[in-house]
């Protein structure tokens, strides 16, 4: 990471998350673009066929926590196919509105409190390790 | 493994009609390693970071884990073990538990209660 100290605390301070200054999700957007997930996450009990086990429930989960694992599917550090084919196509921005829409709202710079690690977007979308720093 | 076999024909039922499986675990000792109360070798109990109920988690990039599919969670476990998910984090955990262990802490969270819930389809 080459930003310097002063760099991170202002984007710390204009924008919240780092990545609320290029993306800003759409929570109405993401319930349009969420339509086909409702295929197997919006099926009671639908199954994955092999192995069998019955596909997630991710309505009400944590916005940061969504961002990551769609953000894995389409790095491939989770290599399930049915959803990495599902993965692959988004954007960035569409993983942002997906995940709001699927989270109940995203945090939103002004009403969350800066995240503890500032880190530069497209870092975070590639690289899976930097959802969990380790600690030194 | 006597009891392999009396696990398996609910499994079977259950996929057959996708009704709502008879949870596999026990969710009680799964709720006791989850807590700490029952520890696992060299791992932190889960509740420091998935919360006490597996709802109320650390912080947003902590999952959910209340209500959530018993049997995806086991699969998500294994996922870490067998390299098919890459996480720093859940590998060495994953890789601390028994199949018996990922069966009765997957009853568990299946059984609290928290705000998953499958997508609405009236959006
Ligand atoms: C063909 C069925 C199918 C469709 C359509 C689908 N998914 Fe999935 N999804 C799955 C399966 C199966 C898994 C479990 C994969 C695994 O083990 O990693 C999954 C897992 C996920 C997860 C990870 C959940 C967790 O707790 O880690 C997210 C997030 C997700 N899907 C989002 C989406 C979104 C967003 C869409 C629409 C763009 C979508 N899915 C469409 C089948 C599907
Ligand atoms: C040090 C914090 C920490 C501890 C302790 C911890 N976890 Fe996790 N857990 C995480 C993180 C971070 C993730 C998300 C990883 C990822 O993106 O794949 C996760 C993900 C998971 C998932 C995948 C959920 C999903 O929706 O796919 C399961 C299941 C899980 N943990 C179970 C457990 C269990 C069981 C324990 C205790 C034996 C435990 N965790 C202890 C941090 C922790």
């Amino acid at each position: 990471m080459r930003l310097s100290i002063p760099i991170l605390l202002a984007t710390t301070l204009a924008g919240g998350a780092a990545s609320a200054q290029t993306i800003v999700p759409n929570v109405e957007d993401g319930r349009i673009k969420a339509y086909t997930c409702t295929g197997c996450h919006g099926i009671p009990g639908w199954r994955n066929a092999y192995p069998n086990f019955r596909v997630p429930r991710i309505m009400g989960q944590h916005y940061e926590y969504l961002v990551q694992a769609l953000s894995d599917y389409r790095s491939g550090a989770r290599q399930h196919p049915t959803m990495r084919a599902q993965g692959e196509a988004l954007s960035d921005q569409d993983i942002a509105d997906i995940a709001a829409f699927l989270a109940g709202g995203a945090p939103t710079p002004a009403a969350t409190p800066a995240p503890v690690e500032a880190r530069p977007v497209d870092d975070a979308a590639d690289d899976a390790d930097t959802a969990n720093p380790p600690s030194e | 493994m006597k009891r392999f076999a009396v696990i398996a024909l609910p499994l079977v039922l259950a996929s057959a009609t996708a009704l709502a499986a008879p949870p596999v675990g026990d969710p009680d000792r799964g709720g006791q390693i989850h807590r700490g109360e029952i520890e696992i070798e060299g791992v932190a109990a889960c509740s420091t970071c998935h919360g006490q109920t597996g709802n109320d988690t650390l912080d947003g990039t902590f999952p959910k884990l209340a209500g959530q599919y018993p049997e995806y969670l086991v699969h998500a476990l294994q996922s870490y073990v067998d390299g098919t998910r890459d996480n720093a984090v859940m590998k060495p955990i994953a890789s601390a538990l028994s199949r018996k262990d990922m069966e009765d802490l997957s009853a568990f969270y299946g059984q609290q209660r928290g705000d998953l819930a499958i997508i609405p389809r009236d959006r």
